[in-house]
């Protein structure tokens, strides 16, 4: 099939040839064609093919030998860009995946350091004992003031307003510890509190799980604590609401705090 | 054309081969070589040429089959061009070789006297100097049709008869 194509091909090319209708380029084209087959004819030991043969060898020598000489030159010159072509293409490739490979491994490593820092906080950070009838001295006080972390360039003192949770009681000093534990008096009260030296930058988050000082650990615990605290005085006011919504169910006493404070 | 006439255009017949062959090498050494050797071709064949002929697209033509040949001279352990078995461009042909060229040059020489000369004229403009059917249109004056149905009448003709003498 393939055969009887080129057959085709070169019979409809010698065809616009003869009748006027072909360009230069084609004419190229044709003289190649028809050495190529020339040479093919002469090689064939069935000897068959008479009068094809004269009318290539006629078309060959119509064509001329410059047009078959430029061909050649045509054909070399190709195959010489088509070869560039694919090599610029393969390192357009190579460069474009080497991009994208980098992309991903910086996106990899920007998730990397947050994870690796929730990981070492988790970690580190102790959980706050919780006060029961059995160690009522256990838990954070209620006035206890953790200080935030703050990032800040070089040693300063800063002071910053801190906010405690406080009751109105306590505030007026007329508290109970029934009434200490009703979530509507909780009153969040600022405070400004004496100048603390600021630490040095935080260090990479790299460093974090190998180098942290004390003075900073101690902070982070702080703070970590008061988050525990404010959690744990929710925790408490959605008891003492379902408490006393199932005490006006019931009609009976309302039972003792589970967690106190 | 004159040797005068031809040295007239000579630079810049240089020019226009030297580009052709160095961006056939990429270096201008052996491209200086090709040009010169040409060149060479072109001025033992300026006799024959007609001032009014284009001869920048020939010597595009004679530059392109040097280009070749030469680069397969430089690499004898490559199967020899299709256009060195037809004795095209060669630097140094066989005696073979000439004696072939010569016959058929004749051959076709006689089959295009036998051509009416409007004819022949298209046919040589067409084959020989390379132009295309715009390029004829524009020189002759002649419509486009009627340049196409001269041109192939004259091929069909020199086919046939070339084919006869093939035979004998």
């Amino acid at each position: 099939m393939k055969t009887m194509k080129t057959d085709r091909d070169l019979q409809t090319l010698i065809d616009r040839y003869l009748d006027g209708e072909t360009s230069p380029r084609e004419e190229r084209q044709l003289a190649l064609a028809v050495e190529r087959r020339i040479q093919i004819l002469e090689n064939d030991e069935t000897g068959e093919t008479g009068e094809c043969l004269e009318t290539l060898k006629a078309l060959r020598l119509m064509l001329g030998e410059l047009t078959l000489g430029e061909a050649s030159y045509d054909e070399v010159m190709r195959k010489r860009h088509s070869r560039r072509f694919m090599l610029r293409f393969g390192w357009a490739a190579a460069a474009c995946m080497t991009l994208i490979a980098g992309a991903g491994y910086f996106l990899s490593l920007q998730k990397e350091p947050t994870r690796q820092l929730a990981e070492v906080t988790t970690q580190l950070t102790p959980q706050p004992p919780v006060r029961t009838e059995e160690n009522p001295d256990a838990g954070p006080q209620p006035e206890t003031i953790v200080q935030p972390v703050r990032e800040s360039q070089g040693k300063q003192k800063v002071s910053h307003p801190v906010r405690t949770k406080r009751t109105r009681a306590q505030l007026s000093g007329t508290s109970s510890p029934a009434e200490d534990t009703k979530p509507q008096d909780v009153v969040m009260e600022e405070k400004t509190l004496a100048a603390v030296p600021e630490e040095e930058p935080a260090e990479t988050v790299g460093d974090l799980s190998l180098s942290i000082s004390p003075h900073k650990q101690a902070l982070v615990d702080l703070f970590l604590a008061e988050e525990a605290l404010q959690v744990a005085y929710e925790l408490q006011a959605q008891q003492e609401v379902l408490r006393a919504y199932a005490s006006s169910l019931k009609g009976k006493e309302t039972p003792k705090a589970i967690i106190a404070f | 054309m004159t040797q005068s006439e031809f040295e007239h255009i000579a630079t810049q017949l240089r020019s226009v081969m030297l580009k052709i062959a160095r961006d056939f090498f990429g270096s201008l050494d052996e491209a200086e070589d090709i040009a010169q050797e040409a060149m060479v071709q072109l001025w033992h064949y300026c006799e024959h040429i007609d001032p009014k002929q284009n001869v920048t697209g020939l010597a595009v033509r004679v530059a392109k089959n040097c280009c070749v040949s030469w680069k397969r001279r430089q690499k004898p352990e490559d199967p020899p061009p299709i256009c060195e078995k037809a004795g095209v461009g060669l630097l140094s042909p066989s005696p073979h070789d000439i004696l072939e060229a010569k016959d058929a040059l004749n051959a076709m020489e006689e089959v295009i006297a036998r051509l009416k000369p409007r004819e022949r004229e298209l046919f040589e403009m067409r084959q020989l100097e390379g132009l295309t059917l715009d390029e004829i249109v524009e020189r002759t004056g002649i419509m486009k049709p009627s340049v196409k149905v001269m041109i192939s009448t004259a091929r069909k003709k020199v086919l046939t008869e070339l084919k006869k003498r093939l035979r004998q």
